[in-house]
């Protein structure tokens, strides 16, 4: 018999063990604790079934998001999330996240202009604050490593980050705003 | 000169000699059930199930996706996301995902054409498809997203026999999507012909008969999806019905587990 739990099937327990906490991919059902997934479990002090291929990711709150800005606006910038905590969305399916003024940084909040940290096409990294309202998750960029990782110039270069809140262009020497996210390793 | 005034050019005029079109033979001579009712099932017996061939993960851009055969129904299901969801009027934030199934019959599926979007059947049986896995898929565990399930009918021989293999067919393809179960859901259908159970009729089959049931279950948990029954049967002969139908299910779910099993090993030796 192999070891591949099915969805529904109870899980593998050695006998008067005190039962362990359910964790991702199982659910306990009267004094039972069963697999939701087709995968193989592992136990410790929580039990947790990993299936062979995992589905796309959903964004949940505090998770950590990379997207691509799709849309600005006075209060907000849109964007479409591409990646959940290193794992890339297919190619057509994407979830629409927006960080609002308030949420850029964490200090001097009522001075944020969102064109001064954000341009249409910028690769924002961010942690994912709440599920947010029927259609977007709410994002936010208010810490160091978060901010904008991949931008542009005008003059099309990659830009470099210079400070956290200045990029600039490596072919004009041309300094542009943007809230960067403080780069790895530094 | 007159002969050609009364000659009408816009008609096709047939040919001097014609004859009425030669059929096989009358439809009432060919239907072994025009009596109402017949004694013995042609091919098979009253408690078997047309012999199934299942298999997973055939499309490749779907998160899972499988292809059932079962003699003459054939049908091949994709099972998409978690994926946001395009805004529908009205609907508002909800912490629980969204499930949708759409089952769509290709025009050739059937003995009659099958005009594509203007079928009026197809949505009825995405809902039976739908109430039936609903209990099963843990929607909490995909938040404000949701799972869509296309199932694409090739070939179809008794509505209640379809609904049955559409949810054992969806229900394979999101275990191997990954999508959180509680447990496989399978069904069965059934017909009420001659004072006897007749399982997984066919389309002429449930014609005859007199009453024609379908049940869906978790036989993992040894729980019930859904029930549907139509024509009319007394109470002791669904309860019949109902537990041949459950027989049946149980060997349907050994049927989907080796064929899961099958596939989650595969991809475990590649990895």
């Amino acid at each position: 018999m192999s070891d591949i739990l099915l969805p529904g099937q109870p899980l593998p327990l050695p006998p008067r063990a005190p039962l362990p906490l359910p964790g991702p991919g199982t659910y306990k059902r009267g004094a039972t604790l069963r697999s939701s997934l087709l995968g193989l479990p592992t136990i410790s002090s929580t039990a947790s079934v990993r299936a062979p291929a995992s589905p796309p990711p959903v964004p949940q709150q505090g998770s950590i998001v990379l997207g691509k800005i799709t849309h600005l606006s006075p209060t907000a910038a849109t964007l479409a999330i591409l990646v959940v905590d290193g794992l890339s969305l297919p190619a057509t399916d994407e979830f629409v996240g927006v960080i609002r003024s308030q949420d850029v940084r964490s200090t001097e909040k009522d001075r944020i202009r969102i064109g001064e940290c954000f341009r249409g096409g910028d690769v924002v990294r961010a942690q994912v604050l709440s599920l947010g309202d029927a259609r977007s998750y709410y994002l936010s960029t208010a810490r160091n490593e978060l901010g904008v990782v991949f931008a542009t110039s005008e003059a099309g270069a990659t830009m470099q980050p210079v400070s956290w809140q200045e990029m600039r262009c490596p072919r004009t020497g041309q300094l542009e705003k943007r809230k960067c996210a403080k780069p790895e390793g530094i | 000169m007159s002969t050609l005034q009364n000659f009408d050019r816009r008609r096709i005029t047939g040919p001097d000699k014609s004859l009425p079109p030669v059929y096989d033979s009358s439809p009432s001579a060919a239907d072994p059930l025009a009596s109402p009712e017949p004694a013995e099932r042609a091919h098979r017996s009253p408690s078997s199930v047309r012999p199934i061939f299942l298999q997973t993960g055939l499309i490749p851009s779907a998160s899972g996706s499988t292809y059932l055969e079962q003699s003459s129904q054939k049908l091949v299901c994709a099972v998409y996301g978690p994926r946001q969801q395009p805004k529908a009027a009205g609907a508002g934030y909800s912490d629980r995902g969204t499930l949708t199934v759409s089952l769509k019959f290709a025009p050739f599926s059937s003995s009659r054409r099958r005009a594509p979007n203007r079928d009026a059947e197809d949505r009825q049986l995405s809902l039976r498809v739908q109430a039936a896995l609903e209990p099963a898929v843990r929607a909490e565990t995909f938040p404000k997203a949701g799972v869509d399930v296309f199932l694409h009918v090739l070939e179809s021989d008794g509505l209640d026999a379809l609904v049955c293999g559409a949810v054992l067919a969806a229900s394979t393809a999101l275990a191997d999507a990954g999508v959180e179960l509680l447990g496989l859901v399978v069904g069965c259908s059934a017909a009420w012909v001659g004072g006897r159970t007749w399982l997984d009729p066919s389309e002429q089959e449930a014609r005859g008969a007199r009453g024609v049931m379908g049940l869906t279950c978790l036989p993992a948990l040894g729980t019930v999806a859904s029930v549907w029954q139509t024509g009319e049967l007394g109470l002791e002969e669904v309860e019949q019905m109902a537990d041949e139908c459950r027989r049946a299910c149980d060997e349907l779910h050994h049927l989907a587990v080796k064929v899961l099993l099958e596939s989650a090993k595969k991809r475990l030796g590649r990895s």
